[in-house]
């Protein structure tokens, strides 16, 4: 699919490319789009459109990555759409994947030990993501604010919790790689792949989250803290 | 999957060599196609002596032959006939785009099977083992290395190896892994 612009209607771009509709959700838009366009969407709900518009290209393609333009946006934005990506995590991905998961193993022979492994493995993965979003929540978004607002670069947390991303997206990426290669005995197909799709949305998102906070975020924070310090002396 | 994939693309008509990388890309997601007008220029270009694939017109070919015999497997003669015998791949580029992107989808598939070949999956070793079940117990390769009395670099071509043979990265996965066939008891977590 060719890049979106704010002239196009979102409908169109919505029957084309549904895993956006997570994505425009956290935006507060829903589905019933009627025939408007983007911008007009945008307007209506005081949304900037041009990062509307970055986002949903970064998410369609993976390739696609406006670097400069990201660093237009200011970090309070960006910082509130990665909190919104955190919520449906915690509220809509992981639960689905779960009750996915509860269900597929309900109905697959209950002496496939291989089943439930994949689940203990998820509930691993689970519990390291929740920790990452409550450290986010709690003391990472929270320190970022206050520095924008007092221009203090002490109040800044910084943490390695930006590196330990990236195991996130490696132990996802084996839980797929153990269902696709590796699964064994009976189970019952249909239900897999329910389970594997709700996955690789969350590997998808999670994916593009981190882009975001590490090659935009992190260097804009990285930037700001510089400055202030040297104000500072 | 194929970022890795360099197809070198040598055509004294560059547009032809265009073409054919144009065509690689939109059917095969084959990307990094390099187009040469000549054999002396692809020569001058860094990292071009290893590629997954060689396309060469027939005069080019010739007169590099010892270059391109070396690496038959892999290389395509681009011909303006059907009837060619040839140690080499063959894509008639007079054909239908249709007939070309057929020659390629079997010419690709005889490459990545000779490929599989000589990288083929085999099951884990006994000593591999030996090391999944040490990684899965949070060991570090140090301490693999002391208990198995193996070299540091060892256990490090063993643990590459593993993954390889698994396409599982991580140590909690490779831990389920281990779990899901028996290697160890299902029950540390």
């Amino acid at each position: 699919m060719a890049l979106i612009n704010s002239e196009l209607i979102l409908s169109e771009v919505i029957i084309d490319e549904p895993s956006l509709i997570p994505v425009i959700n956290r935006f507060g838009i829903k589905l019933g789009l009627g025939d408007k366009k983007i911008r007009e969407i945008c307007e209506s709900k005081s949304l900037d459109t041009d990062f509307f518009v970055a986002i949903i290209n970064t998410f369609i393609h993976d390739n696609y990555f406006p670097e400069t333009k990201f660093r237009t946006f200011n970090i309070s934005q960006i910082i509130d759409y990665l909190t919104k990506t955190n919520n449906s995590y915690e509220r809509f991905l992981l639960p689905n994947i779960e009750s996915h998961l509860n269900f597929f193993i309900e109905r697959s022979d209950p002496s496939n030990a291989s089943l439930t492994v994949i689940r203990k493995f998820f509930s691993v993965f689970k519990k390291e993501l929740t920790e990452k979003i409550n450290n986010d929540k709690k003391e990472l978004f929270p320190s970022i604010k206050a520095m924008l607002e007092n221009c203090d670069c002490e109040e800044l947390y910084i943490d390695s919790v930006f590196e330990e991303n990236e195991s996130l997206e490696e132990k996802l990426r084996d839980i797929k790689n153990l269902i696709i290669i590796h699964l064994n005995g009976e189970y019952d197909q249909n239900l897999c792949y329910a389970v594997l799709v709700s996955i690789c949305n969350l590997e998808k998102d999670i994916n593009q989250h981190n882009r975001i906070r590490n090659k935009i975020l992190m260097p804009l924070v990285e930037a700001l803290k510089n400055n202030s310090c040297d104000i500072a002396l | 999957m194929n970022k890795e994939k360099k197809i070198a693309i040598i055509h004294s008509t560059p547009i032809i060599g265009y073409a054919i990388k144009q065509l690689l890309n939109e059917y095969f997601d084959l990307s990094q196609g390099f187009i040469f007008s000549s054999f002396e220029e692809m020569k001058d270009y860094p990292n071009m002596e290893n590629c997954y694939m060689y396309i060469a017109d027939p005069d080019i070919l010739i007169n590099n032959y010892e270059f391109f015999i070396l690496r038959k497997q892999k290389t395509v003669l681009t011909s303006n006939t059907d009837n060619t015998h040839s140690q080499f791949y063959i894509v008639n580029i007079r054909n239908h785009t249709d007939n070309i992107i057929e020659s390629f989808q079997n010419i690709i598939s005889a490459i990545d099977e000779s490929n599989s070949k000589e990288t083929g999956k085999e099951p884990l070793s006994i000593r591999e083992i030996d090391v999944l079940k040490l990684v899965t117990k949070g060991k570090i390769n140090k301490e693999i290395a002391d208990e198995l009395c193996i070299s540091l670099n060892t256990v490090l071509s063993h643990r590459k190896n593993i993954t390889s043979k698994l396409g599982i990265k991580t140590v909690s996965g490779l831990t389920f892994y281990a779990m899901m066939n028996g290697y160890i008891e299902d029950d540390i977590f």
